[in-house]
């Protein structure tokens, strides 16, 4: 496999595997058996800390549509709603994601992966597409975390 | 018989004349009951460790009754800090989901009176808190009134920089140490049963209350932060103390996002505009707030 391509959140390096697709959302997306098996990118996991909670609110079997919100997520440092990046049908959910979701932070692309679904995927990027992406979204990011963070800060 | 109690009423930090105005009249209230020593003092979370009033605080050995500009919850902790320890009791300012048990870290020996906590901000007026008190008087001393004088009011007048520091609260504590590994500042330490302390209150960055936020038990308090649920009201959430990255996670475009915050800045600096006198004074402070939140992020390593 070739080199991951390295993104710098401020100083802290994350790691995008080449052999993969990316969403926009901050999902990879790895094609296994005609299907897409999707987990959250090392830029989502580093965001949200030490991940504690998994919540599903889809099932396998169910049709979805992109940006549809299919669960939750909570880590240490912060909380976030899943929307689906595809078109497509649910195949599988991760079990033992939701069982253990600290599996996500060990293994973030490979066994903490979180659901597969069957559909095209012809909106996924390409891992350099997605690396430049997060240079434009990465001070978006920033600012609007800080803004947050602002919101609820000190006299 | 049971003894006199201490009533403490500890004064607001920004002495304005509606708090002022409740103090005096909770002082004059309390007149020259017999069953109390009124006991005036500095606000309690701005005390230091060497100060008289906490020197006097740690003396007393009765049950406390105590009158604060802070959430019971706060108080009972900013006291347990000082150690003056006790269960701490129901009052009406303080909510009934929470517990009133003595909550302390193991190896802590608690001893075995009450101390009453009333949050002032509770109600303006002072008919409550004098009806409170003498509910309190009345099922602990009884009809026994003590024998002994009343005395006047003490006031323990000593200057009492605010000060910005952590208060732990022991009862939710799990001692994960995760505010002992978070911390930029050397605030947290481990006491010789390694458990965590507060070694540097007074090393903590002044209105940065991000330890609160990492503290998965939610048992940090700032008591002087506006948000309630980083200033101890037990009734507030926890989940209101995360980042919610809903936004950036729904796949919105850039583009959208930049939109979004470029509209919110025009709306800002169009009220601004229509309220010139104290927006504009705050917006220096709030800047300086935030670019100081910004390198804190940076070396949180978000």
């Amino acid at each position: 496999m070739s080199k991951p391509l390295v993104f710098m959140m401020g100083r802290s390096p994350t790691f995008l595997p080449t052999d993969r697709m990316y969403a926009t959302n901050h999902m990879w997306a790895l094609p296994v058996d005609g299907r897409f098996r999707l987990g959250l990118s090392a830029y989502a996991v580093k965001l949200l800390g030490d991940l504690s909670d998994l919540d599903w609110s889809i099932e396998p079997g169910a049709t979805i549509g992109k940006g549809q919100p299919i669960g939750s997520i909570e880590g240490s440092k912060a909380t976030s709603e899943l929307y689906s990046p595809l078109d497509g049908r649910v195949e599988q959910i991760n079990p033992a994601a939701v069982d253990d979701p600290s599996l996500i932070n060990s293994n973030l692309y490979d066994t903490g992966w979180l659901w597969t679904i069957d559909g095209p995927g012809d909106s996924l990027l390409s891992p350099e597409t997605y690396y430049a992406h997060l240079e434009v979204s990465w001070p978006l990011a920033e600012r609007m975390l800080k803004k947050q963070a602002g919101d609820s800060h000190g006299r | 018989m049971a003894g006199k109690i201490a009533v403490i009423l500890s004064k607001s930090r920004e002495g304005l004349p509606e708090q002022a105005r409740l103090e005096k009249a909770i002082v004059a209230g309390l007149g020259r009951r017999r069953e109390i020593d009124l006991v005036v003092m500095p606000h309690l979370y701005d005390l230091a460790a060497e100060s008289r009033a906490v020197e006097w605080l740690k003396s007393v050995g009765s049950d406390m009754i105590v009158l604060a500009w802070l959430y019971p919850r706060s108080a009972y902790w900013v006291l347990d800090a000082h150690q003056v320890r006790g269960r701490l009791g129901r009052t009406f300012t303080l909510p009934d989901d929470e517990p009133d048990e003595a909550a302390a870290r193991s190896g802590t020996v608690v001893p075995d009176r009450t101390l009453w906590c009333c949050d002032l901000r509770a109600h303006t007026e002072a008919g409550p808190y004098l009806d409170q008190i003498a509910a309190i008087i009345a099922s602990t001393v009884g009809s026994e009134a003590p024998a002994a004088r009343a005395g006047s009011p003490v006031e323990i007048d000593e200057p009492s920089p605010p000060r910005w520091y952590p208060v732990i609260d022991f009862g939710r504590c799990t001692n994960c140490l995760e505010c002992l590994n978070f911390c930029l500042f050397g605030v947290f330490g481990l006491d010789e049963s390694e458990g965590i302390a507060i070694d540097e209150p007074d090393a903590c960055r002044d209105g940065c209350p991000a330890c609160s936020r990492i503290c998965p038990a939610g048992a940090i308090m700032f008591p002087q932060h506006h948000d309630p649920a980083i200033a101890g009201d037990p009734k507030a959430s926890k989940e209101g103390l995360k980042l919610d990255l809903s936004q950036l996670f729904g796949g919105v475009d850039p583009a959208e996002l930049a939109a979004a915050e470029r509209d919110r800045a025009w709306t800002q600096k169009q009220s601004a505009q229509r309220q010139p006198g104290p927006a504009h004074r705050e917006t220096p402070s709030s800047a300086d707030d935030l670019d100081r939140l910004v390198d804190e992020l940076d070396d949180a390593d978000l």
